[in-house]
């Protein structure tokens, strides 16, 4: 399985924590996932990701009219997001925990 | 891939032809279907066990492989949005039910041999062109196009209803042609749809258009999304939304997106009011068709004898697809 493959798994859990930091726009929640040093990561799996977890209450959208040039959707995390966050690490977390056992045990 | 890949022992043919027709229509392409067959063929060969004993029952492994292994592109590709074949296949479908049913009324009404009246002529051309217009109209509605969409459908309704004026102004008792006997015409009839249907499935697999600019691009992705019966709000909101990530980032819509239709397939999918009207519209749709035609066949009373039995036929269709309906209804199932 290729990092993009893991990336694209675990996409929901990324965006959720680059907005537990700040809120962002679309293509700023693509280029924080770049700088911590993952792929890039196409519209084309990013914004139906948005919108799932806008649908589920995860994130909220507001228009914010930027300084130069055109009005922006900024995505901001809820508690529900929060919540979903946290729940969605500690599964992380304990896959990778099981993995690394696995793998210690050969 | 294994020896013996894709080529299965003669025991197994009846398991595999299950899978393969429990794997249609489920948005799985040819290529994914191909894989997943040569590898459980494989491991067929290799384990030497027969395929029912070593998968379980084909209709359910189907069931799960087409969960992992669909895609919205294919889903996209063999809908009606999904170019000339798929809507050559509709119209097909469709000239072969009219013909079927006139056929039908026919054969029950008439001898061996028919008098064809000018004005009832006209009428089923008027029926059938309302009918192709409505499809041709549906075509271009999932393919982003609405206002083709109602260009067409206003085409097909003013032509229809000009057929039926002249009908009304021929009268009856002009006939076109006598004594034309019955097979002739129901050969006549059927073979439209014959036609179209084995040209659309003789025409090779299409694949969905690749060259766009980003101003094609954005007004299909609206009329995708509103095709899909997001509201206009909604719409109108991921199409500025996609223009502010394109004017940032200065790629192509369609090398970062993909195809307008498939992203707006997605986006559609994960929108909850686009989920309540699509379930809404389509099981309205398919209890109040069946519903319509009953009343059209009791007021006209074109089946004779059969009229009860072919109502009681569309009352169970349309109480069956208000049972499936219900049962997929969006505020109790998930995506």
């Amino acid at each position: 399985m290729s990092i993009a493959a893991w990336q694209r798994a675990s996409l929901p859990m990324l965006v959720l924590s680059v907005l537990s930091v700040a809120p962002r726009h679309g293509y700023g929640i693509s280029q924080a996932l770049v700088s911590a040093g993952l792929q890039p990561i196409k519209g084309a799996q990013l914004y139906p990701a948005l919108v799932r977890l806008e649908d589920e209450g995860a994130i909220v959208a507001q228009w914010e009219q930027s300084e130069s040039g055109p009005a922006r959707k900024v995505y901001e995390l809820t508690a529900v997001g929060h919540a979903q966050r946290a729940d969605l690490l500690e599964q992380w977390r304990a896959f990778i925990t099981a993995a690394e056992a696995v793998g210690r045990a050969k | 891939m294994t020896v013996g890949a894709n080529v299965w022992p003669v025991g197994d043919q009846e398991w595999v032809a299950r899978y393969r027709t429990s794997m249609t229509d489920r948005n799985v392409s040819a290529l994914a279907l191909d894989e997943r067959e040569s590898e459980l063929a494989g491991t067929v060969h290799e384990m030497k066990v027969p395929a029912a004993e070593l998968f379980g029952d084909a209709e359910e492994l189907a069931c799960e492989d087409a969960a992992e292994l669909a895609t919205v592109e294919e889903e996209v590709r063999t809908s009606l949005a999904g170019g000339l074949q798929p809507a050559l296949k509709e119209v097909g479908g469709m000239l072969m039910g009219v013909g079927i049913v006139t056929s039908l009324i026919l054969i029950i009404r008439s001898g061996w041999s028919v008098d064809i009246d000018t004005a009832l002529v006209l009428i089923g051309a008027s029926v059938l062109v309302a009918f192709v217009g409505w499809v041709i109209a549906r075509v271009l509605f999932a393919s982003g196009r609405s206002a083709a969409a109602v260009g067409a459908g206003v085409g097909a309704g003013v032509v229809a209803v000009a057929g039926i004026a002249s009908a009304a102004n021929v009268g009856a008792g002009h006939i076109a042609a006598s004594a034309v006997p019955l097979p002739l015409l129901v050969a006549g009839l059927l073979s439209p749809g014959t036609a179209t249907l084995v040209i659309a499935d003789r025409m090779p697999r299409q694949e969905l258009r690749e060259n766009w600019d980003d101003s094609q691009w954005l007004r299909r992705f609206r009329g995708g999304l509103r095709a899909r019966l997001v509201p206009a709000v909604t719409a109108r909101g991921h199409v500025a939304e996609i223009e502010q990530t394109l004017a940032a980032g200065g790629m192509s819509a369609y090398s970062e997106f993909g195809h307008p239709l498939t992203l707006a397939h997605e986006v559609a999918r994960a929108d909850k009011s686009a989920r309540r009207r699509l379930w809404a519209v389509s099981t309205s749709a398919a209890v109040g068709a069946p519903l319509c035609l009953a009343v059209l066949v009791v007021a006209n009373q074109s089946w004779g004898m059969l009229t009860i039995p072919v109502v009681v036929a569309f009352f169970l269709m349309a109480a069956g697809a208000f049972v499936v309906g219900w049962g997929r209804r969006p505020w109790t199932t998930q995506r």
